[in-house]
């Protein structure tokens, strides 16, 4: 039974993964973000409560509330104080995005590879990981890739919860913490970038300003 | 065959017949008030599109001396390809008078898109030209859209016959988001197929814009009627086809309900259709892509979920 909820849930993170790696709106991609992490954070208090375990529990309202509804809500704010709306440009064509990492996803699922040594529960994890991944490498705007950091944690956090044995409390907690203290940063470090540069567009960021 | 079945199936014929020739035009009516309704303005009679078409009908035709059959000939074959399709799939929710394939279906829609090509370039104008060629690039990726989507449906009921793939399955979890990406794709596959906003306007004429509009800009009189007539039957026939997609998820106990919910999803659709005619803008030509790319990706997960599910 578990498994019948845990597969659909991690599939749909994975769509709106893909969907956050098409659109170049700021505003869709908070949307997209929040919803995958509330649902993530969703699935795992009811996994804990299923298995009867309370760390999952509260990590799991502690992601959906912390990480799914403040860090948007952060982002779009620091967004819209540097008046920033949309991604100019990609290094890589969105539909070209997709369809490549499309094609990966496909040759992880049919192919298998590591001779099947990771069950196929984890797959959707890994994928996670490799979208927020190739998210990172293709955006040129600072605000994109701190959400291509988020979506490669949230790809790890699927990882946890696809694992038969939960993590400790501390380390579960931990991770959140780091990963809501780095988001603070980078928000705050995109916010100086666009003031003593005037842009934030990490491509272009060349010569040394006080 | 049995009696009852005998009747049952008549009816069935009977009512696609009947929708076939009246729905559509009506459909076109109801987008057209509801667009006038929605700019505070009275807008035209549901009735208009009949009238427009016994006009066209009455009108002599207008027909160029540089053109072939191929001018002549594509009305008729768009018409009768998209006639042949609405037969064959079950968008009405009621079992199709001819049983069909997927694929063939698929195809008489391109077979509808060529014959409608080749006559806007016959002409030798220059809005023929670059209109097929924008028909045709659009096309490139609703056609893969649309049969990746059917593709799933058709490996996860093990037949490619619509009344296989779209006949009630046991609703699950797995079925549910199965439904949810073929509905996308089917539905971004549509936008562009029925040359809708935010794809192509239906109601800019003479603008560089414009995709269908200038592929039937050289028609007039019956012609112009036939190729109009086709694009509504098809937006009728496409949004039809994304409500059985989404019946899979409850399938309903007996005809009539599914009945019910096709027109009702048809209804739904004219009011998208309304609300995104008057509230979006056209998207630039570069960006089509980017939109039409989200349809063939949820078609290929789709595909994918069932290759590892079944």
């Amino acid at each position: 039974m578990s498994q019948l909820t845990f597969e659909p849930v991690a599939a749909v993170a994975v769509v709106l993964g893909l969907a956050m790696l098409g659109v170049t709106r700021l505003d869709s991609s908070f949307w997209l973000y929040g919803i995958q992490t509330v649902g993530l954070g969703a699935l795992a208090v009811w996994m804990g409560a299923q298995h009867g375990e309370l760390t999952l529990v509260v990590v799991g309202s502690a992601v959906a509330l912390l990480k799914g509804v403040g860090v948007p809500i952060y982002l779009a704010r620091a967004a819209s104080r540097i008046n920033c709306r949309r991604d100019a440009d990609t290094i890589i064509a969105p539909p070209l995005q997709l369809f490549l990492s499309l094609a990966a996803l496909a040759l992880l699922i049919l192919v298998r590879p590591f001779n099947g040594s990771l069950p196929i529960s984890t797959l959707p994890a890994i994928g996670l990981l490799m979208l927020g991944m190739l998210m990172m490498i293709t955006r040129r705007l600072a605000i994109s890739q701190i959400i291509g950091f988020l979506v490669l944690e949230n790809g790890i956090f699927l990882y946890t919860i696809a694992q038969p044995h939960t993590m400790p409390f501390v380390v579960e907690i931990g991770a959140l913490m780091d990963v809501l203290a780095a988001t603070m940063l980078a928000g705050l470090l995109t916010f100086k970038i666009s003031r003593s540069f005037e842009h934030i567009d990490v491509a272009r960021l060349k010569e040394l300003k006080g | 065959m049995s009696g009852v079945t005998g009747v049952s199936m008549l009816l069935s014929v009977l009512l696609y017949l009947l929708h076939i020739a009246i729905a559509p035009l009506f459909l076109v009516g109801l987008v057209r008030k509801g667009k006038g309704l929605l700019q505070r303005r009275q807008g035209p009679s549901v009735l208009q599109p009949f009238h427009d078409m016994a006009k066209l009908f009455r009108k002599d035709e207008t027909v160029s001396g540089t053109t072939t059959w191929a001018f002549r000939w594509a009305p008729v074959i768009g018409l009768s390809t998209i006639f042949s399709a609405a037969l064959m799939a079950p968008w009405i929710g009621l079992r199709s008078p001819i049983p069909g394939d997927f694929l063939l279906f698929v195809y008489l829609l391109a077979l509808g898109k060529f014959s409608a090509g080749i006559g806007a370039m016959d002409t030798g104008s220059a809005f023929g030209g670059f209109a097929t060629s924008r028909e045709v690039a659009i096309s490139l990726q609703t056609e893969a859209a649309m049969i990746l989507a059917f593709a799933a449906l058709a490996v996860h009921a093990h037949s490619s016959s619509f009344a296989a793939m779209l006949s009630p399955i046991r609703p699950s979890l797995h079925v549910t988001v199965l439904a949810l990406l073929v509905v996308i794709a089917l539905a971004l596959a549509a936008v562009a197929e029925m040359s809708r906003m935010p794809v192509d306007d239906p109601t800019t004429h003479l603008e560089l814009t414009m995709v269908h509009e200038a592929l039937i800009l050289e028609y007039s009189g019956p012609s112009l009627a036939l190729m109009e007539y086709s694009t509504a039957l098809k937006t009728l026939l496409l949004l039809g086809l994304v409500g059985q997609v989404a019946l899979l998820v409850a399938p309903p106990q007996s005809a009539l309900p599914a009945y019910l919910f096709s027109l009702g999803v048809i209804l739904a659709g004219a009011v998208a259709l309304v609300i995104a005619e008057s509230t979006l803008v056209k998207l630039r030509w570069r960006r089509i892509p980017n939109l039409l790319s989200f349809g063939v990706t949820a078609g290929v997960l789709a595909c994918l979920l069932v290759a590892v599910r079944g």
